[in-house]
């Protein structure tokens, strides 16, 4: 049953609530910023289209045009292919572990950050494709009856990671579709025009508010919330398995799973910490946005930091600890090897830049902690690079050594998947609300019931009607 | 078709949510087919409409654990049944390896069966609703709440319903037409 019996708790909220989440609606079709959008559209849209090209060169020529080779099988697509499913993660943690904890702050910041967690985990379902070169290989990963008679490698975290990334691609449209139903159906309800009236109409499915309706949608939002926590850890638990499940020397250690979990939160809450401060100053969201939005959200991602630096130490530590002569090689390696810049530049944004956020400042102004934000994803970027190049340079057999090198191709596809990126998500800005709608009137109405005052339009902190009766 | 026919119910908006919830309490009791529409979840709600569905919960329980089921029965199948491989000895069936896919099939599965049950239990897409002919029905996304008490063609007497929700201080009461 989905009676909630105890009030959630919304202290983080401050300014004219219900004159926001009426802007929030008018938006999409009063949207303030028409000339910027187009510009930055067209430059994400370019983006794509170098990302197409520089694909289809890939099909063409075969993926001889990177700078992969033995004894670097993996390179830049798998590093880009893991920075980017770990972005996507922490916008299902902020969504559905912060529902069910009942942290109420996430309402402003659950609808951005699910979004984001859709189009990174779009962008990073494509770098395995891509890396095969030949992207009908991909087919042999699922098992379905074929004419070779050739079943998947079951065994495999290879396996394991595809079956993964594509349930939490589904799992992720389909929780950030259901929780948009509601807010679509607001807005055909304030559409000014026909046209947006049908578009949003047909996109909320017929929604009408009807409380038997909220129930049921309630249960099942709450029951998907429950599954997408766990998923979560394991999709990410999965992709450090791919690492860790081989002898090779800094990769095979059980550490692996739980750091790429906390390090791919680390990297999403950064996103998610520029996405919310862009937006709340693109469009004046500061009464649901506010300062202490801003604070929570650079202590998260400051815990998330120092455990990502616990994992740099226990990791180096394991390294040494192993007695191992090849596992201490890679370490000395990182330290002082060629790719030290690589681990050094890690350390730096990881370990070192990120304890600005200890300061308030750092916290609360939102251009420092955009840049914050910067400093995370490019430091969780390097981090991934240094993990892969680090122990696959320098195999077993010396011999066989060999340093990578990217190549325009792999920059060109790494670029191009952040325009992909861009360009979804200037599309879902301009069409869809930014912030969950009916959240916000729900902290509306708590604070409401918390302050004994009435509640609904004819209290006094009444939503403002956006249109007149018909 | 009679006039009587062609109601749908009666309909008002309530700027306020403890009136609107007494208004449905009352309206239950007195054995109406009630239903409201309000811009978020209500709490206690759902309690005063005396309504519960546990099919979705069920479904994404079900879809839980039928597609984990299925899943390793897929491996379990592939690996033990259909290609069998000796390799170094190892277990045909390594159940812990292959419970990993099956719990994200397992997941996925869940959502599917439970977002599809929500839709088939709340019976979207639906894009034709009489309620929307109330003029005010567009309020119950911003700031009141509809109550709208349907013809269920036995007990319903348009002037007691009427009164009663003008009594209960419901605004702009309309017939609503099928």
């Amino acid at each position: 049953m989905a009676e909630r019996l105890e009030p959630r708790l919304y202290p983080y909220h401050g300014g004219d609530l219900p004159e926001a989440q009426a802007q929030i609606a008018a938006i999409p079709t009063a949207f303030p910023h028409r000339w910027r959008w187009w510009w930055m559209t067209i430059a994400a849209a370019a983006a794509t289209v170098m990302l197409l090209i520089a694909i289809g060169a890939t099909f063409s020529e075969g993926i001889g045009l990177w700078g992969n080779n033995a004894p670097n099988y993996w390179g830049m697509a798998i590093m880009n292919y893991v920075w980017w499913i770990g972005i996507g993660n922490a916008g299902t943690m902020i969504s559905a572990l912060l529902l069910l904890l009942g942290r109420g702050w996430r309402n402003s910041l659950n609808r951005m950050a699910e979004t984001m967690t859709v189009f990174a985990v779009a962008c990073a379902g494509l770098f395995p494709i891509i890396h095969l070169g030949r992207p009908g290989f991909v087919m042999y990963v699922f098992p379905y009856p074929n004419t070779q008679d050739l079943w998947p490698q079951f065994r495999s975290p290879l396996f394991m990671d595809v079956t993964a990334v594509f349930s939490y691609l589904l799992v992720s449209v389909i929780f950030w579709y259901v929780g948009l139903l509601p807010d679509l159906a607001a807005m055909r309800d304030r559409a000014p025009t026909r046209r947006w009236q049908v578009f949003y109409g047909l996109l909320a499915l017929g929604w009408r508010n009807s409380a038997r309706h909220w129930d049921t949608w309630w249960n099942v939002y709450k029951g998907c919330a429950i599954l997408a926590v766990p998923l979560v850890i394991s999709v990410h638990s999965g992709v450090g398995l791919l690492f860790a499940m081989g002898p090779q020397a800094g990769w095979h250690t059980t550490l692996f799973p739980p750091f790429f979990v906390i390090g791919a939160l680390y990297s999403g809450f950064a996103v998610v910490a520029m996405l919310a401060t862009t937006l709340r100053h693109a469009f004046g969201l500061h009464a649901l946005v506010t300062e202490r939005h801003l604070d929570i959200l650079g202590k998260v991602l400051l815990a998330t930091a120092l455990m990502t630096g616990y994992g740099y130490v226990m990791e180096a530590f394991t390294q040494w600890w192993s007695g191992d002569p090849f596992e201490r090689n890679t370490l000395m390696d990182r330290f002082v090897g060629e790719y030290a810049w690589l681990w050094w530049t890690t350390i730096v944004c990881n370990l070192v830049l990120i304890q600005l956020l200890w300061f308030k400042p750092f916290r609360v102004r939102p251009v420092l902690l955009f840049a914050m934000g910067v400093v995370g994803t490019v430091g969780m970027w390097f981090e991934r690079y240094m993990l892969l190049i680090t122990t696959t340079y320098r195999p077993f057999i010396s011999a066989e050594d060999g340093p990578y090198v990217a190549t325009a191709w792999e920059w060109m596809i790494l670029g191009g998947t952040i325009g992909l990126f861009l360009f979804g998500y200037l599309l879902f800005v301009r069409l869809l609300p930014m912030i969950s709608g009916f959240e916000a009137k729900e902290t509306i109405a708590e604070m409401a019931r918390k302050r004994g005052e009435t509640v609904g339009a004819a209290g006094p902190h009444s939503p403002a009607s956006g249109r007149t009766m018909p | 078709m009679t006039e009587q026919l062609a109601i749908f119910g009666m309909a008002a908006r309530f700027d306020d949510e403890a009136l609107a919830l007494e208004t449905v309490r009352a309206a239950t009791d007195a054995g109406w087919r009630v239903e409201a529409y309000t811009p978020y979840p209500v709490p206690g709600m759902p309690a005063a409409l005396r309504h519960r569905d546990p099919w979705p919960a069920r479904a994404l329980t079900a879809g839980a654990v039928g597609g984990f089921a299925a899943a390793m029965l897929v491996q379990w199948y592939a690996t033990a049944v259909d290609y069998p491989i000796n390799v170094g000895g190892r277990d045909l069936v390594a159940w812990a390896a292959f419970a990993i896919p099956s719990f994200e099939l397992g997941v996925l599965a869940a959502v599917v069966c439970g977002v599809g049950a929500m839709l088939v239990r709340n019976r979207l897409p639906k894009l034709y609703h009489p309620i929307f002919w109330y003029p005010d029905h567009w309020r119950s996304s911003s700031g009141s709440y509809v109550v709208c008490i349907e013809n269920d063609c036995d007990a319903f007497d348009p002037n007691a319903v009427r009164d009663f929700l003008r009594r209960s201080g419901g605004q702009a009461i309309r017939e609503v037409t099928a």
